[in-house]
C-alpha cells in the first residue's frame, strides 16, 4: 500500500496530528523508562539499561516503546498478548498488576526479565495496557542473577511467573512479597524493582488517560491505525527492493557445559514475499542445557533485532514493523521451538543470537543482490553478539554479602564492519542499544575487587577493507576478600563472527583465570601487574559455560571479549589504516603481515610500505590465481565493500566486473577456492580463538577468477554436512 | 553620571550585548567573529557606545562599572572538536579509557550510525606509567619520577601542547597526581598541566579523566581569547575586572578561567537561565520553564522555586564529564533546522540544521533544504524585509518553491499546508522538550509560566503553550539578547566537591564528613577571597550526593549545617528517605539498606550588586495606535489564510493591550499572537501573555 492511498480512505487524516500522537506516544515510554531507571537500584538497570518500557492498544497492538534492548520489543508483545487472552473479559479489574518472567507462557525472554503488565481503564473501559521489565539481579534458581549455565531443567532455573496477579488497585500484595522474598538471593532488592517497574507503569497510565481525553477515543484509535499503516507500508516498500528469492544461512550452537564441547545445529531461511519477509528456522532437538530459545530470543533477538538495525533503521517502530514479518518455528521440541522442561535461561545469548547472526547474513546477501544502492549499502560483518558473562557471589571485608557481577567483558563486545565504516569498538549485542559498563572506581568502590587493566583486546576486530569492531581485554583480582564462588558463561568461543563478501571472522571469545599468581608479590615489590605476559600462574582456561568457580586471594580472572566481522577482502583495505590500526593497538605486526599481507618496518614507530604491501599482496594472490589480469591496487578505486553484483540476469565480480556466469548458476564454480583451518591461520595471527580439535573449523576462501580478490568467506565445521540449497 | 554595566554573550551567529545604564537599556549585536571571537565583542561595544552618544574609550574608561562575558568558545571548541594536541599521563592498564570510555554504543537502531568516542588524543600521546592506589586511597604501587620523566619527555617529543594527569582514585589520594605535577612542572614550565583531581574531586575515573582531559584541549584557545578580550579592555582604559560567565551561572575571574576553562561550557544559556530566575524573583513568580530557540536549537531548562536546577556528571559533546552545568536540555529545533520527508513520508524536523552557512533557502546564500525559517517566511509572519533589522532581505519565493518541491510535493498538498505541518510538527517537538524538563522533575508545566527568549522562539512561543495548556507567557523585551542580561544578574558561585564513599552507619562517620566539608569550605574560601571578596560576604551551602547501597547512581540532597552533628544521624537517614520518596514516589525508599555517603558538596556564593530595574506606569489601554496595517498571512493554527493586523513594538506603550490574532514586530525579533490570546505591554517593558482554555480537537 502506498502512502498516498493510506491518505484518502474514509477519515480525513492529518499527517501532522499523526506524528504529533506518534511521538507523544513514545514520549510516554520513554517517559516511563525514566521513572524506572531513577528509581531502581539495579546496575543491570542503570549502568547496561537492560530494561524497557511499552505502551499498547486495547487490542494489545504496540504503539510506543522506550528502552534499550530491542528483543524486549518481542517479550513485551507476547507478554500484553497472553494476558488479554487470559483475562478478558471477566477477570480484570482496575489497577490489576500482573507479573511475567516465564518464557514458555508469557514470553519473557529469559526468567531474569521480570516484566509488569498492567491495564489501562478509563471510565471502566480497558483502553490500553503498560509494560515495563527489567533484568533482576537475581531471580532465585540454582544460580545467580537468572543465568544458570549448568541446569537440567527449567524447574531448576530459577522462580517462573506466568503472567500472575501480584496486586490489585496499583498496590503489591504483601502475602506475594513474603513468598517472593523467601525465594530470591536479595530480596530487598527484588521487591524494590517490582515496585519500580509497577512506578512507571503508574507514569504511563497517566499520560495515556490524558490523550484519550485530548483527542477522544475515536479520533485517537483513527491516528493510532494511521501510524501502524505508514510504518508497515515504508518497510513494504523496502522490503520491495530486495530480490525476490530465498536465501538461506546455517550455523551451530556451541554448549560445553556437560564437559564435552557440543555443536547443534541451527539453520534459517528468509523469503520476501509481497512486502513481507517470511523467515523459517529449524534447530536441532531440544539439549537439556539453558541454550533453548523460546519465542522472543526468537523474535526479538533472532528477528526483530536485525531488522531494526540493517534494514527498518529509519523507520519508527511500532506494531506495523511485525506485521511484515512472519515467522516459522517448525515442529516442537527443538531448540528453535522448545518444550517445558527444557532450560532457556541463556536462551537470548545463546541460541538467540546465533539466529540473529544468520538473519544478519541472510540481509547482507539478500541487500547486496538489490538494485537500490541505498538498500545494497547495508551489508556487513557480523557482529558476534557473544559476550564473556561472570557473575560471583562472595563477603566484603566488612562480612557483607554482595553479588559481583561484571557487565564489562559481557557487553564490551565489537560491532560487524559497515560498507560506510569500521565496526565500532565495544559496541554490544546487536540487541543492547546504549549499552555501557561501570567504571573501574565504580567497581571497586561497591566490591572487593582490584581491577588490574582495561583496555582494547588487540586483533579481535575481523580483518577485511572494512576492519571490524573491537572487544573488551580486562582482568581482576580479589581485593580484600578470600574467596568468591561464582558462574562463567560464553558463546562463541569455537565460532566467531562471520564476516562478510570476502571479509575474516572476529576474534572469538575467551576467559581464564590465572591461578595462584604472583600479582600481589609484584606489587609489594614495587610494580604494577598490568598485562597478562608480566604476571606468573597456571593459566586454566575455562570452558564457555561452568559455575561454582571459585576465586580465591591471588587468582586473576582474566576475559577477552569477541569482536565483529570484517567486510570486504582484507587484501583491499588501504595501507594506510592499516598502520593507524598497528600504532592504536587494535592490530598486531603478525595480523598486519598475514590477515592484510602487510609488509612493515619499524622506525621510531610502525611504519606500512604502502608499495611493498601492494607488491606483495599482489604476489600472494598470483600464486592463487596465475591466469589473473588484474592489479587489486587498480580494482580498489571504485571498490565499495561490495563483492558482487547481479545485472540483467548475471553475476559480476564487484571488484573488477568480470562476468561470474548466469544467476541460475553457482558462481562459485567459477572462483579459486582455498581451504584454510581458521584456528591455524588465526593463531598464526595472534587472533583468539578455541581450536575445536575433533571437527576443525574451516575457512572456505573465494577468489575471483581476474583479479584475485576475495568474494566471498564461508565457515563450516568438517564433518559436518549442510544440505541447504546454494543461494 | 550615570555607572553602566555591561554583559555579553557571544553565540555561535550572532554577539549579543545588553547595557544598563540607569533606567537605559541597550541592546546592540554583532555578528560572531570565529577566528578571533574578541573581535565580535568590540564591534558590538561599539555599536553600544554609539547609541548612548559616547566614544567606545569614554564608555569603557569612565562609565563602565562591570564587563561580564558568556561565550560558546568551550562549546564549540568541544562540538568542533578543535583544540589542542593533548597528552595523558596514566595509571599502566588504563590507557585506552580515553579513547572508548564506558563504550560507544548509541541508543538508536541504525548499525551504519553507531561510531566510536572521537579520538581527541591520539595513542602516541598517552602514557601509561606503573602507580596505583586503591579505593581507600592506599599506595599500591608508588609512583617513580624517573619513569614520570622519561615518559613525559617522549611526550613533549611527540609534540603535545597541553598534559592531563589522570590516575585512578586520585579522589582519595591525590600525592600521585600532584607529584607527577611538579615533575612535569619542573621539566617544562610553561606547559599546562591539569590534574583530574583538581577539575572535580569525585570518583568515576572515565568521567574525571576526560574533563582534565578536554581542559586541556580547550585552554590554549580558551587562555588567548581571555587575554585578547582582558588586554582589549584595558587599552580602552577599563580598570575594573573583566568578568566571565561558568556553565552554573557563576561569574568566574580571568586568572580561574585560564586554570580551569572547561568551566567556561555552555556559559552563554546559563546566562538566560539566571536572568529567567532573576525576572522570576522580580514577578514574584516560583516555577518558570524556559525557553530558547537560536538557529540550530532549542534549549529549555526549569526554574524551579525561583532556582535554576543543577544537573550532575554532564555530557558535554560526545564525552561524559565529571563537571555539573545548569540543567539545560537542548533539542536540534532551531530556524535553521532542516525540514524533510521520512521513509513514511511523514515530514520530520532536523537533525540536520542549514547553520548560517549556506542557512535557510530564503537567505539565498545556496541553501535548498527547506528550513523551520522557511516556513515562518512563507506562511508571511516574518515580513522578508525586516530580518535582523532590515539588515538582510528574504527571498519569499525561493523558500515557497524548496518548501514545494521537498516536502508539499510528496504529501498531496500546498506549500502553505506544509509549511504550517513544519510550524505545528516543531512546536510539538518543543513541547515534548519542554515535558521532558518538567514531567522529568516532578513538575507539571500547566502550573508554570513560560518564558520565551531567543530570536525566533517568539513566533512559536503561544503555540507551546497551548500545546502543554500552560496560561501564562512571558516575552522579555529583549528577548534575543535575554543571556546577555542574564550575565549581569549573576554572582560569584565555586561549587567544589569530594568523594568518600562510606556508609553512613555511625555518628563517627558524620564526623569524617564535617572533616572533608571544612577542607572545601576552605578550598572555595580561598578561591573566592582571590576574586576579591572577603569572608562575610560569602554564604555557603551544602550538599551530598548519597545512595542507598547496592545502588549505582545517587541522588543530590542539600544538607543544612545541623546534619553536620553526629546525634542528627538518624534525621539525616529520614531525611534521605523522605527526600527520595518524594522524588521517586511512595514506597520506594531502600529502607532495609544502608545509606552510602558518596561526595560531599560546598557552594559558596559571593554576592555582587546588580542593577534595579525601573518600573514604568502601565495603565491598560488599547494599543491602537502601535496599529501599522494588514498582512495575509497563513495561520498554522487554524490552517487557513487571514488578514492579520500587524503592531510595531516600539509604538506599544506600557499597559498596551492586543488580542490576537496579530503580529508584533519587535526590532529583532516578531512576535505572533494567536486567536484566543491577550498581550499587554507590562511596567517592566516585558510582554505578558494570557491564553485562554485549551480547545479540543473535534
Amino acid at each position: 500500500m502506498s502512502i498516498h492511498k493510506s491518505n484518502t480512505n474514509n477519515f480525513k487524516i492529518d499527517p501532522i496530528t499523526a506524528e504529533v500522537i506518534r511521538s507523544g506516544f513514545e514520549n510516554i515510554a520513554d517517559e516511563m523508562s525514566v521513572v524506572l531507571l531513577r528509581t531502581s537500584g539495579s546496575p543491570v538497570l542503570t549502568e547496561a539499561k537492560d530494561f524497557s518500557a511499552v505502551v499498547f492498544d486495547a487490542s494489545g497492538r504496540q504503539i510506543g516503546a522506550a528502552g534499550y534492548v530491542l528483543a524486549h520489543l518481542a517479550s513485551s508483545r507476547i507478554a500484553v498478548k497472553e494476558i488479554i487472552k487470559k483475562r478478558l473479559p471477566d477477570d480484570l479489574e482496575k489497577g490489576d498488576i500482573f507479573i511475567c518472567n516465564d518464557p514458555y507462557t508469557v514470553g519473557a525472554l529469559h526468567q531474569g526479565d521480570v516484566g509488569i503488565v498492567m491495564p489501562i481503564h478509563e471510565n471502566k473501559e480497558v483502553i490500553g495496557w503498560t509494560f515495563t521489565n527489567a533484568h533482576l539481579i537475581d531471580v532465585g534458581g540454582s544460580s545467580i542473577s537468572g543465568i544458570a549455565p549448568e541446569a537440567h531443567d527449567c524447574f531448576e532455573e530459577a522462580i517462573r511467573f506466568p503472567g500472575v496477579r501480584i496486586g490489585t488497585s496499583g498496590i503489591l500484595d504483601k502475602e506475594w512479597i513474603e513468598f517472593v522474598s523467601a525465594n530470591v538471593r536479595v530480596p530487598a532488592s527484588f521487591v524494590n524493582d517490582v515496585r519500580s517497574l509497577i512506578a512507571a507503569c503508574h507514569a504511563g497510565s497517566k499520560r495515556v488517560i490524558e490523550m484519550f481525553e485530548e483527542y477522544g477515543q475515536k479520533e485517537l484509535l483513527k491516528y493510532i491505525d494511521h501510524n501502524i499503516r505508514l510504518s508497515k507500508s515504508a518497510l513494504s516498500e523496502r522490503i520491495e527492493k530486495l530480490p525476490k528469492r530465498t536465501f538461506h544461512s546455517y550455523d551451530w550452537v556451541e554448549y560445553d557445559g556437560r564437559g564435552t564441547p557440543e555443536l547443534y545445529d541451527v539453520s534459517c531461511e528468509m523469503t520476501p514475499s509481497r512486502g513481507k519477509l517470511i523467515f523459517k528456522f529449524s534447530g536441532a532437538e531440544q539439549v537439556t542445557a539453558f541454550i533453548n530459545a523460546g519465542p522472543s530470543a526468537v523474535a526479538g533477538v533472532g528477528v526483530i533485532t536485525p531488522l531494526l538495525c540493517m534494514l527498518a533503521y529509519d523507520i519508527p517502530f511500532n506494531e506495523g514493523i511485525w506485521e511484515c514479518v512472519e515467522i516459522d518455528v517448525g515442529k516442537s521440541g527443538t531448540l528453535v521451538n522448545p518444550r517445558v522442561p527444557a532450560p532457556v535461561t541463556n536462551a537470548h545469548m545463546e541460541t538467540g543470537v546465533r539466529l540473529g547472526r544468520m538473519v544478519a547474513e541472510i540481509f547482507s546477501k539478500s541487500c547486496l543482490l538489490s538494485n537500490s544502492d541505498e538498500v545494497s549499502s547495508r551489508i556487513a560483518g557480523q557482529a558476534p553478539s557473544a559476550g564473556c558473562g561472570a557473575a560471583w557471589f562472595g563477603t566484603r571485608s566488612d562480612g557483607t554479602l554482595t553479588i559481583f557481577f561484571p557487565l564489562d567483558n559481557l557487553v564490551a563486545i565489537g560491532g560487524g564492519a559497515q560498507s560506510t565504516s569500521d565496526g565500532q569498538d565495544l559496541y554490544g549485542y546487536q540487541l543492547t542499544l546504549g549499552v555501557s559498563f561501570p567504571d573501574v572506581e565504580v567497581h571497586e568502590l561497591a566490591d572487593p575487587f582490584l581491577i588490574l587493566w582495561r583496555r582494547f583486546r588487540i586483533n579481535s576486530g575481523g580483518a577485511g577493507f572494512m576492519r571490524g569492531g573491537l572487544g573488551l581485554d580486562q582482568a581482576y583480582t580479589m581485593h580484600g576478600s578470600e574467596k568468591f564462588i561464582g558462574s562463567v558463561f560464553m558463546a562463541a568461543t569455537e565460532l566467531p563472527a562471520r564476516g562478510f563478501g570476502g571479509g575474516l571472522p572476529g576474534g572469538a571469545s575467551r576467559t581464564a583465570i590465572i591461578r595462584k599468581s604472583n600479582v600481589w608479590e609484584i606489587i609489594a615489590a614495587g610494580s604494577l601487574p598490568h598485562t597478562p605476559e608480566s604476571i606468573e600462574g597456571r593459566v586454566e582456561v575455562l570452558p564457555g559455560k561452568v559455575s561454582n568457580v571459585s576465586l580465591h586471594t591471588g587468582d586473576v580472572y582474566w576475559a577477552s571479549s569477541s569482536g565483529g566481522g570484517g567486510l570486504g577482502d582484507p587484501f583491499l583495505r588501504d595501507p594506510e589504516l592499516i598502520e593507524r590500526d598497528l600504532r592504536d593497538n587494535k592490530i598486531s605486526v603478525s595480523a598486519a603481515h598475514n590477515l592484510y599481507g602487510a609488509i612493515i618496518y619499524e622506525n621510531g614507530e610502525l611504519c606500512v610500505n604502502f608499495e611493498e604491501t601492494w607488491k606483495n599482496r599482489e604476489a600472494q594472490r598470483k600464486s592463487l590465481v596465475p591466469d589473473k589480469t588484474l592489479a587489486l591496487r587498480e580494482v580498489v578505486k571504485h571498490y565499495v565493500g561490495k563483492s558482487l553484483v547481479l545485472e540483467k540476469g548475471k553475476y559480476f565480480c564487484g571488484m573488477c566486473k568480470t562476468p561470474l556466469g548466469s544467476k541460475e548458476k553457482d558462481w562459485r564454480l567459477v572462483t579459486k577456492k582455498i581451504t584454510t583451518p581458521l584456528a591455524k591461520m588465526f593463531q598464526e595471527s595472534d587472533t583468539e580463538i578455541r581450536e575445536r580439535v575433533t571437527e576443525p573449523v574451516m575457512l572456505h576462501s573465494h577468489f575471483c577468477p581476474q583479479c584475485g580478490g576475495c568474494l566471498t568467506t564461508e565457515i563450516k565445521v568438517t564433518g559436518r554436512e549442510i544440505s541447504l540449497p546454494v543461494d | 553620571m550615570e555607572e553602566i554595566n555591561i554583559g555579553i554573550d557571544v553565540g555561535g551567529t550572532h554577539t549579543d550585548l545588553t547595557a544598563i545604564s540607569g533606567l537605559e537599556t541597550v541592546r546592540a549585536k554583532a555578528l560572531t567573529t570565529h577566528e578571533d571571537y574578541s573581535r565580535g565583542i568590540f564591534d558590538a561595544l561599539t555599536s553600544a557606545a554609539g547609541q548612548l552618544s559616547l566614544s567606545l574609550e569614554e564608555m569603557m574608561s569612565k562609565r563602565t562599572r562591570a564587563f561580564v562575558n558568556g561565550n560558546t568558545i568551550v562549546t564549540n571548541a568541544i562540538t568542533e572538536l578543535k583544540g589542542s594536541k593533548v597528552g595523558v599521563l596514566t595509571s599502566a592498564g588504563f590507557g585506552d579509557i580515553c579513547r572508548f570510555g564506558r563504550g560507544n554504543r548509541g541508543n538508536f537502531n541504525d548499525d551504519q550510525l553507531q561510531r566510536n568516542l572521537p579520538q581527541i588524543v591520539s595513542q602516541n600521546c598517552i602514557a601509561e606509567v606503573s602507580e596505583r592506589i586503591d579505593k581507600d586511597g592506599k599506595i599500591l604501587v608508588a609512583l617513580r619520577e624517573e619513569e614520570i620523566r622519561e615518559k613525559t619527555e617522549q611526550l613533549l617529543k611527540n609534540g603535545v601542547e597541553a598534559i592531563a594527569i589522570c590516575f585512578l582514585w586520585s579522589t582519595s589520594n591525590e600525592q600521585h597526581e600532584k607529584a607527577a605535577q611538579k615533575i612535569l612542572q619542573s621539566l617544562d614550565n610553561d606547559i599546562f598541566v591539569t590534574c583530574s583531581v583538581d577539575t572535580a574531586s569525585i570518583f568515576r575515573e572515565f568521567e574525571r579523566w576526560m574533563t582534565a582531559i578536554l581542559n586541556c584541549f580547550v585552554q590554549p584557545s580558551v587562555s588567548r581569547f581571555a587575554h585578547a578580550v582582558s588586554s582589549g579592555l584595558r587599552d580602552l582604559g577599563y580598570q575594573r575586572k573583566v568578568e566571565f560567565f561558568n556553565g552554573l551561572g557563576g561569574i568566574l575571574a580571568e586568572e580561574e578561567v585560564k586554570r580551569l576553562p572547561i568551566q567556561m561550557y555552555s556559559s552563554g544559556p546559563a546566562g538566560g537561565a539566571i536572568g529567567a530566575s532573576a525576572l522570576g524573583k522580580r514577578y514574584d513568580i516560583a516555577n518558570l520553564l524556559c525557553g530558547d530557540m537560536g538557529g540550530t536549537s532549542f534549549d529549555t531548562t526549569l526554574i524551579k522555586q525561583g532556582k535554576p536546577i543543577v544537573a550532575q556528571r554532564c555530557k558535554i559533546g560526545s564525552f561524559n564529564t565529571a563537571i555539573s552545568l545548569l540543567d539545560i536540555v537542548s533539542v536540534g529545533a532551531g530556524g535553521g533546522s532542516i525540514v524533510s520527508l521520512d521513509p513514511r513520508g511523514v515530514p520530520k524536523i532536523g537533525p540536520e540544521s542549514a547553520g548560517s552557512e549556506p542557512g535557510p533557502v530564503c537567505y539565498g546564500k545556496g541553501g535548498k533544504a527547506p528550513t523551520i525559517t522557511d516556513c515562518i517566511v512563507s506562511l508571511g509572519i516574518l515580513r522578508p524585509d525586516n530580518y535582523l533589522g532590515g539588515k538582510h532581505r528574504l527571498n519569499v519565493n525561493a523558500a515557497k518553491e524548496a518548501i514545494e518541491a521537498n516536502i508539499a510535493k510528496g504529501m498531496g498538498w500546498n506549500a502553505m499546508q506544509a509549511a504550517a505541518g513544519a510550524y505545528n510538527l516543531v512546536v510539538a517537538n518543543m513541547a515534548n522538550a519542554l515535558r521532558g524538563v518538567s514531567v522529568r522533575r516532578g513538575h507539571d508545566p500547566r502550573k508554570c509560566t513560560f518564558l520565551a527568549y531567543g530570536g525566533a522562539l517568539p513566533i512559536f512561543a503561544a503555540a507551546i503553550c497551548r500545546s502543554l495548556s500552560i496560561k501564562d507567557m512571558i516575552i522579555p523585551n529583549q528577548s534575543s539578547a535575554f543571556s546577555a542580561y542574564g550575565l549581569l544578574e549573576a554572582d560569584y558561585i565555586r561549587r567544589k566537591s569530594a568523594t568518600l564513599g562510606i556508609p553512613l552507619d555511625k555518628e563517627t562517620k558524620i564526623l569524617q564528613l564535617e572533616k572533608i566539608r571544612n577542607k572545601l569550605v576552605q578550598e572555595v574560601l580561598v578561591d573566592l577571597e582571590d576574586a576579591g571578596f572577603d569572608r562575610s560576604q560569602i554564604t555557603f551551602n551544602y550538599g551530598a550526593d548519597m545512595r542507598y547501597e547496592g545502588q549505582l547512581n545517587e541522588m543530590y540532597m542539600l544538607l543544612s549545617e545541623s546534619d553536620f552533628l553526629p546525634s542528627e544521624l538518624e534525621n539525616l537517614r529520614r531525611k534521605f528517605d523522605f527526600e527520595y520518596e518524594n522524588e521517586f514516589g511512595p514506597e520506594t525508599a531502600w529502607r532495609d539498606s544502608r545509606l552510602m555517603l558518596i561526595n560531599c558538596v560546598v557552594i559558596g556564593v559571593a554576592s555582587r550588586e546588580k542593577t534595579q530595574l525601573r518600573k514604568h506606569p502601565h495603565e491598560p489601554h488599547s494599543a491602537e495606535n502601535a496599529y501599522i496595517g494588514d498582512r495575509t498571512i497563513f495561520l498554522p493554527d487554524l490552517n487557513l489564510e487571514k488578514e492579520v493586523p500587524i503592531f510595531e513594538s516600539e509604538k506599544i506603550k506600557p499597559g498596551g493591550i492586543i488580542h490576537g490574532p496579530a503580529v508584533i514586530e519587535v526590532k529583532d525579533t516578531t512576535i505572533y499572537l494567536p486567536t484566543d490570546t491577550v498581550l499587554s505591554k507590562d511596567q517592566y517593558i516585558n510582554y505578558r501573555i494570557k491564553l485562554a482554555e485549551k480547545r479540543k480537537l473535534d
